[in-house]
């Protein structure tokens, strides 16, 4: 056997062998910065973590702004955030390299990581949730009759209390991911404002669905969700704007490979729901086009969270990408050759 | 250097742990050891021949699994990168020079055990500490290996261990510190390219070492982490170099991430908040129709 074969492919370009002119180069196939862990499940935690936030901050807001017309919308939103917060635990738990000492997120209050603050909020987030959900199903006769004394927590207080940690829950994480030295996610700092816009936006796309298919959809709640909708989108789709825009380079891996695919279809399925919702201002479009503009949004939300999860692993592999995004600057001056 | 003596405190605390310790232990805050002396590495590129000892004294002194022999045809490097498993890694960077010769630079790479340490900030659990040495220590019995860390630091130290799912990384012998010994690499190293030893003392070492390579015809040497470089602190382990940063595989000019988050949050609450009371103005306007 030819012992060059051997040699991986990538390492035969230079005329010199191993040897380069510029030895900055001798490195140029080798990453400096090391892939994030974080797959599918954490993406998909980001999507359905970002629908329980933004359905439970619509059913909060619904029911403290709109009244006894919006009763059924909020007990609807506090469902729906129920439901979807349910496999959040185990997409997180799953991910951990050590998922038996899951707890541990919890043994100490560290603000200065966004993981960690995001735990506590993802907990009372839940744990407010999962109150809501018990005090609904009392009010309504379907636990046992001593669970009345749920009835005793004013439903508008614990919506009141529940706003701050869904608004936490809802950005968190394009924070947490903006908060590495991952060029495509630390660059701009636009992430979280992204992932809330998101957030609100597929929870009220979420809610259409919810209300349209559980027979509860009213033009009074079907109006309300689809402007709220409109505007959310239209929020996420600037905030995506600007952050393509202030990544400058950085934001490259968004557009090679699968990602270019995933971010397409997120922008295509989020100008679709725009469309819909911007015509049903101006004309009554009905029940069925409407949802098919909330299923677009919906999708447009997965979509971005996946790209973008995808782009950071990427990114961390484009060696030359990070380099620049760590060039010295005047501000910044680093560590290079003072000649 | 000091001897640490295990007092009998120590032991009686190891007897008791003998136990299983029960929830109320395990709840116990207990006072973590005084702070001493920070400690460090001061790295010398000039010196370094690449023989690598380093990277074995480390591996066998903690134990560290081979990363199977792959040959990667980079130069004699068959170890590319830091990882979980590997803590210290010579670097082998080849030029060809026009006269048709070949100059080597080496580097041994290690953790930079960084004074404001990215890693550290990010860690949820708080496994990540800054340990009495002011070295960033991975906490095994914390981790949870949420990895977090790995995309936090700037120079892709940390991995996670497929055997254990923990984040590792350099420990800068804590274990041999806290008996008195020096780490592994150091005591192993043939050319002193490895220092260790106070961080104050290696910084003057370092700028004296300094001035005597650029006397000596490197007139482009420098000091990688020795001193604040903007945003980013300065490094307890810290290199003198002769190449660019890219040569050796690292960064220019890292970002803190952590210094940009309170603008991350403001603008996500902006969103939010803004979000929230337009969606409450149209519900107030449906409630009124």
């Amino acid at each position: 056997m030819d012992l060059s074969d051997l040699v991986d492919e990538k390492y035969k370009r230079s005329p010199h062998g191993a040897a380069h002119e510029d030895p900055a180069d001798a490195y140029r196939d080798v990453p400096f910065l090391k892939q994030p862990v974080w797959k599918n499940e954490i993406a998909a935690y980001f999507f359905l973590g970002g629908i329980s936030a933004g359905s439970a901050l619509l059913g909060s807001i619904a029911q403290l702004a709109g009244g006894p017309k919006y009763r059924k919308l909020a007990h609807m939103a506090h469902y729906v955030s129920f439901v979807t917060f349910l496999p959040c635990p185990a997409l997180l738990i799953d991910d951990l390299g050590v998922p038996t000492k899951f707890h541990h997120m919890l043994r100490i209050f560290k603000p200065s990581s966004p993981m960690n603050l995001g735990s506590w909020a993802f907990a009372v987030h839940g744990a407010g949730a999962t109150t809501l959900l018990l005090r609904l199903l009392a009010s309504e006769g379907k636990l046992p009759p001593m669970s009345k004394v749920l009835l005793v927590l004013p439903e508008k207080l614990l919506a009141a209390l529940g706003i701050p940690s869904s608004l936490l829950l809802a950005g968190y994480t394009g924070v947490l991911l903006g908060t590495t030295s991952i060029p495509v996610w630390y660059t701009s700092r636009l992430l979280g404002a992204l992932f809330t816009s998101s957030s609100v936006a597929t929870g009220a796309a979420a809610l259409e669905l919810t209300t349209a298919f559980g027979g509860m959809y009213t033009k009074a709640t079907g109006n309300s969700l689809s402007s709220i909708r409109l505007v959310a989108d239209a929020s996420a789709l600037m905030a995506y704007a600007a952050y393509v825009r202030t990544s400058g380079r950085a934001a490259r891996p968004l557009w090679t490979g699968e990602q270019r695919i995933l971010n397409m279809a997120s922008l295509a399925t989020l100008g679709l729901s725009i469309a819909v919702g911007a015509i049903d201002t101006k004309r009554d479009l009905g029940t069925p086009v409407r949802i098919l503009g909330a299923l677009c949004g919906l999708a447009s939300g997965g979509l971005m969270r996946w790209a973008i999860v995808r782009a950071g692993r990427v990114s961390a592999l484009d060696r030359q990408g990070a380099l620049d995004a760590m060039r010295a600057t005047e501000e910044r001056p680093g560590w290079i050759a003072s000649h | 250097m000091t001897t640490l003596n295990t007092s009998g405190d120590e032991m009686q605390t190891s007897e008791r742990t003998m136990r299983r310790p029960g929830i109320w232990h395990s709840l116990k805050i207990v006072e973590p050891p005084a702070a001493r002396e920070a400690m460090g590495f001061f790295t010398d590129a000039t010196l370094c021949i690449g023989c690598k000892a380093c990277e074995v004294a480390c591996k066998q002194w903690n134990g560290l699994p081979a990363d199977g022999a792959q040959w990667t045809g980079q130069s004699y490097d068959n170890t590319t990168q830091l990882s979980a498993t590997t803590w210290r890694h010579v670097t082998f960077a080849e030029q060809a020079l026009p006269d048709g010769g070949v100059r080597w630079l080496f580097n041994s790479d290690v953790c930079k055990h960084c004074t404001a340490a990215p890693c550290q900030q990010v860690c949820p659990t708080g496994a990540l500490i800054r340990n009495e040495f002011d070295n960033v220590y991975v906490q095994q019995d914390v981790c949870n290996g949420c990895g977090y860390c790995i995309p936090a630091c700037p120079f892709g130290v940390l991995g996670r261990s497929e055997a254990d799912g923990r984040a590792h990384k350099c420990t800068l012998c804590y274990d041999r510190q806290k008996d008195g010994l020096e780490p592994a690499c150091a005591k192993a190293c043939p050319t002193d390219s490895i220092l260790f030893g106070p961080v104050e003392e290696l910084r003057q070492r370092a700028a004296e070492r300094l001035g005597e390579v650029r006397a000596k015809g490197q007139p482009e040497a420098y000091l990688y982490g020795a001193e604040d470089a903007g945003e980013y602190k300065r490094l307890n382990a810290f290199f003198l170099l002769t190449e660019r940063p890219a040569a050796y595989n690292l960064p220019e000019a890292p970002h803190e991430p952590t210094a940009s988050m309170k603008e991350r949050y403001a603008w996500s609450a902006l969103a939010g908040i803004g979000l929230s009371i337009l969606s409450g103005l149209i519900f107030a306007r449906g409630a009124r129709k």
